[in-house]
C-alpha cells in the first residue's frame, strides 16, 4: 500500500511529522494499527538494521527513526496490537548508562516487542518481579561498567529462583560484555548492537 | 616638637615629619616601597639605605647586618634609623620592592605575583664572638618571627658547608614560611614554577619564571594513560579492579609530568632543580591517579570521591623530579567528574564575578561547562569523549605541528596548516571546520551521512572526487597522497563523522540543559566561551554551523584557548588565586547530567549537524 511505504520511508528518514501524517492518513484509509505496526513500522526498523550492520546508518539515524516510530506509534496508542513478545529491560543495579539501552528498547519496539523498560539501577529482585507481573518472554540488561558486570549473574540467578528461567531468556549488552561473558553467565544470548539485538531477541521467542 | 625635612633619591621626594620618626616610617609616607621581609627587626639588611646626615647613630643591631666600611659610607637600615634632623636620603633600588604585575595571556587581568615560594637573599654576618649564634639561628632570625625552621634534615645537614663555601652570602627558599632549603649566592632570579594541566588526553606544562610570572618554555605531550583506557570510566576501573594498575596509572601520569619537565629544562636551560612550585589542575580522577589515591568511589552509584580540598605535597614525595623540597599544590576539585581544570576555567575567565549570563564550555575529553548567573556557578561534566583532542579520529592529532587547524572548502578543499607545513592529522578545530564545510557543501548530509561519488554529484568536480569509498565505508580525503606530509591521503571516514557528532551531540545536550537549569535562552547569554585542550582555536561559526554549541550570537562567543593551563598558571603565581579556587570549589554546584529528565532526548535531536533550535 503507498501510504504504508510512504510511513517507512518517512520513519526510515527520521521524519516525525511525516510519520505522523502518513499514520493518520493510514488510520484513515480505514487499516488496522496492526497492520500498520507490521507492514508500516517495523519494516521500516528492520531497514534501518540492515542499513546499520551495513555502517551506512548510525546512531543518529537510529535515534531519529525510533523518534519517527514513537510518533507514528502515539498515533495508535490504545488500538489493540498483536506483539510479538514482551521484553523487560533495564539497565543493571550500580550503573547509569541508558542510551544504549534506550536505542536496544526502541529497536525492540519498533520491532513489535512489547517492551517493560525498568530504566537504570535495576536490581535482581526488580527484573523478576517485573518479568513476573508481564508474563515477559525476554529480559534484557545492559551494563557499562566492569564493576556492575556481575549483577547480570546475579539476575541469572534470580530468575532460576523463582522458578522462571525456563519460561524467560536472558540476553545482555554493553560496553564491556563479550560473548564468553554471556556463556560464563549461562545467558541466552548475547548482541553488539541495537540492530543485532533485535535478531537475536526474535530468535529466542518461542516457536 | 621639632620637624625636619627628609628628601630622598633618586626620586627627589620629600616629607616632613617629627624628630626620632623611623626612616622606613618615612619613606613609606614618601610613597616608597622599601623591603621588609623581617618586619623591621634589623635583620635581613634588606632595607639599607644611604643616610649621611640627619640622622641618629648606628644601633647594635645595625651593626651586626652592615660592616664598619658600609657604616662608614652613611649606610644604614631604615628599619633602626631614626632622623634627628634634615636628611638627604639615597635609596638604592635593590631596597625598593618590585612588585611584578603580568598579564596572563587568556585572563585578561592583571596579577599580582605573590607565589607560594619565596627565596629571600641574605647577607649574614659571620659568626663572632660577639656573635656565635648557630647557624640555622643566623640564618631564621634574619628571615623575622614568623619564620619556621626545616621540617626535614636535609637542609641543615647541607647548611653547614653552605655556609662557609658562601661566605654567608646564602638565598633561604621559603615554602608556606617554613625554610625548606639554603643556597649559595643570590639565587633570588633562578626561581622557576611549573604549571601543569593533566588532561585526560592531552597533558600541558608551563614552565614560568617565578618572580615576573612569565612563561619561558611549554611542552605538552599524550596522556600515556590512556593505555589504559581513553576514558575516564576505563581508568577508574582499571584502578579500582587491579591495584598494580593503579601504580601503573600513577606511574604513567608522573612519567609524562618528568618528560615534560626535562623537555622545558631542555629547551631553557633552566636546571629542574631551580624548579620549586608546582601547581597542577586536572579532572577529578586525574586528582586521584596524580596522587595514587583510589578512584574507586568514582567507579558506581553513588559516585564518590575520595578527597576534594586542595592537597600539598613535597616533589620527592610524588616522584617528580624539580627541586625534592619544591612544593605542589594539587588544586581543588568541585564534584565527582567536575574537577580542579574546571575550576582553572572559571579561574581563567572569572566566571566568579560575573553579574550576567555566562558559559565556558571546554571542548575536551570530559566537555565540562560551567554556567555563571549572578554570581552563582553551576558546572556539570558531559563525558564528551577525545574527538576533539585528536582521538580516536582515524587521522586526528593534538594541535602542534603538522596538524590542520582550519579548513574551507569552495572549488577546492583549501587546508590550514601549523607550522605552514605538509599536513600529518587533523586537530580539533580542523575537525570541526572540516565537517562545517562538508555539511555546507552537502558531502555530507545533516545526519552526518557521507554521501557516496554518485549521490555527490552537485559537488565541484575537485571536490567530488575527493569521496573515496573502501571497504570499510565512505571517506574523503582532506589531502591527497600528493599534498599531505607522509606521502598518503589524510582522509577524513564516515566514522569519523559518526564520532564527532556524539561528542558535540553531548556538549550541546549538556549546554542545553545548563540553560534549563538557571531558567536562560541562548539569548540570555552575554558571553559564552569556548575553552579547548592546548592549541585548540574552535572557530565559532563553524561551532555554531555543527550544532555544537546552542544559537548564541556570534559576537558574544569568545575562544580563549587553553584556559584550564591559564588556571594553573593563576594558581602558580598566586596565593590570592589559590584562595579564590578554594572558594570557587566550595561554592560551585555540580550538576549531574545523567539524572536529568530529557538529557537522552536532547542528546539524541543534538546528533544532526545543524544549528539547533532552543528548547524550552
Amino acid at each position: 500500500m503507498a501510504v504504508l511505504e510512504e510511513l517507512q520511508q518517512a520513519i526510515i528518514s527520521g521524519n516525525r511529522d511525516k510519520a505522523k501524517e502518513f499514520t493518520r492518513k493510514a488510520l484513515d484509509e480505514g487499516l488496522e494499527a496492526r497492520t500498520i505496526v507490521v507492514q508500516g513500522i517495523a519494516a521500516a526498523m528492520e531497514v534501518v538494521g540492515e542499513k546499520f550492520r551495513a555502517n551506512e546508518f548510525f546512531v543518529p539515524e537510529l535515534l531519529i527513526a525510533q523518534r519517527a516510530m514513537k510518533a507514528s506509534l502515539s498515533m495508535m496508542s490504545g488500538a489493540p496490537v498483536d506483539y510479538i513478545g514482551t521484553v523487560v529491560i533495564g539497565t543493571v543495579k550500580g550503573d547509569l548508562h541508558d542510551i544504549g539501552k534506550n536505542l536496544v528498547a526502541a529497536m525492540l519496539e519498533g520491532a513489535g516487542f512489547k517492551v517493560v523498560d525498568l530504566k537504570v539501577d535495576v536490581s535482581p529482585a526488580q527484573f523478576v518481579a517485573a518479568a513476573n507481573e508481564n508474563s515477559a518472554n525476554l529480559v534484557a540488561m545492559s551494563a557499562l561498567l566492569t564493576t556492575t558486570m556481575g549483577s547480570m549473574r546475579d539476575t541469572v540467578a534470580a530468575l532460576s529462583d523463582a522458578g522462571l528461567r525456563d519460561k524467560v531468556k536472558v540476553i545482555v549488552g554493553g560496553a564491556p560484555v563479550t560473548q564468553s561473558y554471556a556463556d560464563e553467565i549461562k545467558a541466552d544470548g548475547y548482541a553488539p548492537d541495537a540492530a543485532s539485538a533485535v535478531e537475536k531477541a526474535k530468535q529466542l521467542l518461542p516457536a | 616638637m621639632a620637624e625636619f625635612t627628609v628628601t630622598f633619591l633618586p626620586d627627589n621626594g620629600s616629607v616632613t615629619v617629627a624628630s626620632g620618626t623611623l626612616l622606613a616610617e618615612a619613606a613609606r609616607e614618601a610613597g616608597l616601597r622599601l623591603q621588609s621581609p623581617c618586619g623591621g627587626q634589623g635583620r635581613c639588611g634588606k632595607c639599607r639605605l644611604q643616610a649621611p646626615t640627619g640622622v641618629d647613630s648606628p644601633t647594635p643591631v645595625e651593626m651586626r647586618i652592615l660592616s664598619p666600611a658600609q657604616l662608614n659610607d652613611g649606610w644604614r637600615l631604615a628599619c633602626q634609623t631614626r632622623v634627628v634632623g634634615d636628611a638627604l636620603v639615597t635609596v638604592p633600588e635593590s631596597s625598593l620592592v618590585v612588585e611584578h604585575r603580568i598579564m596572563v595571556e587568556g585572563a585578561e587581568r592583571e596579577l599580582l605575583v605573590e607565589p607560594n615560594v619565596r627565596k629571600l637573599s641574605l647577607r649574614l654576618p659571620a659568626p663572632s664572638l660577639e656573635d656565635p649564634r648557630a647557624d640555622l639561628n643566623r640564618v631564621l632570625e634574619a628571615l623575622g618571627d614568623d619564620a619556621l625552621p626545616p621540617a626535614r634534615l636535609e637542609p641543615l645537614q647541607h647548611l653547614p658547608g653552605l655556609l662557609r663555601r658562601s661566605d654567608y652570602q646564602v638565598t633561604a627558599v621559603l615554602a608556606d614560611s617554613r625554610l625548606v632549603a639554603v643556597e649559595a649566592g643570590d639565587t633570588t632570579e633562578e626561581t622557576y614554577g611549573l604549571a601543569v594541566d593533566v588532561g585526560t588526553t592531552t597533558v600541558v606544562a608551563y614552565l614560568c619564571h617565578l618572580p615576573t610570572g612569565a612563561v619561558v618554555a611549554v611542552a605538552s605531550d599524550l596522556n600515556s594513560q590512556a593505555q589504559y583506557g581513553g576514558d575516564v570510566i576505563s581508568r577508574i576501573q582499571a584502578a579500582t579492579s587491579d591495584p598494580e594498575d593503579l601504580r601503573g596509572l600513577n606511574r604513567a601520569i608522573i612519567a609524562v609530568i618528568n618528560d615534560l619537565v626535562a623537555r622545558a629544562s631542555h629547551e631553557t636551560g633552566v636546571s629542574p632543580q631551580a624548579i620549586y612550585e608546582i601547581a597542577i589542575v586536572g579532572n577529578t580522577c586525574m586528582s586521584h591517579l596524580l596522587l595514587g589515591v583510589s578512584p574507586a568511589g568514582l567507579g558506581t552509584v553513588p559516585f564518590v570521591s575520595s578527597f576534594r580540598s586542595p592537597q600539598t605535597v613535597r616533589a620527592a614525595s610524588l616522584g617528580i623530579d624539580v627541586n625534592p623540597e619544591g612544593s605542589i599544590y594539587v588544586a581543588p576539585n568541585i564534584g565527582s567528574f567536575v574537577g580542579a581544570d574546571t575550576v582553572g576555567v572559571i579561574l581563567a575567565g572569572e566566571l566568579d564575578r560575573s553579574d550576567n549570563l555566562r558559559i565556558a564550555v571546554d571542548i575536551g575529553t570530559n566537555g565540562e561547562i560551567v554556567v555563571a548567573k549572578e554570581g552563582e556557578l553551576y558546572a556539570c561534566s558531559t563525558a564528551a569523549g577525545p574527538a576533539f583532542e585528536g582521538a580516536k579520529i582515524s587521522c586526528g592529532m593534538r594541535a602542534s605541528v603538522g596538524a590542520i587547524d582550519a579548513v574551507r572548502i569552495d572549488d577546492e578543499v583549501d587546508c590550514h596548516v601549523i607550522g605552514d607545513v605538509r599536513p600529518r592529522g587533523l586537530c580539533g578545530s580542523g575537525l570541526v571546520d572540516a565537517i562545517a564545510e562538508l555539511v555546507r557543501v552537502g558531502a555530507v548530509a545533516e545526519t552526518g551521512r557521507m554521501l557516496t561519488r554518485g549521490e555527490a554529484s552537485a559537488l565541484p568536480e575537485k571536490v567530488r572526487e575527493r569521496l573515496v569509498e573502501n571497504e570499510h565505508g565512505m571517506e574523503f580525503a582532506l589531502a591527497r597522497a600528493d599534498e599531505a606530509y607522509a606521502d598518503e591521503p589524510l582522509t577524513l571516514t564516515a566514522r569519523d563523522v559518526r564520532e564527532t557528532q556524539l561528542a558535540k551531540a553531548a556538549i550541546y545536550g549538556g549546554m542545553e540543559l545548563m540553560l534549563h537549569q538557571v531558567g536562560a535562552e541562548p539569548g540570555d547569554v552575554a558571553q559564552l566561551l569556548l575553552a579547548g585542550a592546548f592549541g585548540n582555536y574552535i572557530r565559532r561559526e563553524s561551532a555554531l554551523a555543527i550544532g555544537l554549541i546552542p544559537s548564541v550570537a556570534a559576537e558574544r562567543i569568545v575562544s580563549i584557548g587553553n584556559a584550564a593551563g591559564v588556571g594553573a598558571r593563576l594558581m602558580l603565581c598566586s596565593l590570592s588565586e589559590r584562595r579564590r579556587a578554594q572558594e570557587i570549589a566550595r561554592s560551585t554546584v555540580h550538576v549531574e547530567l545523567s539524572r536529568r529528565e530529557g538529557f537522552y532526548d536532547r542528546f539524541a535531536d543534538a546528533m544532526m549537524l545543524r544549528s539547533l533550535p532552543f528548547e524550552r
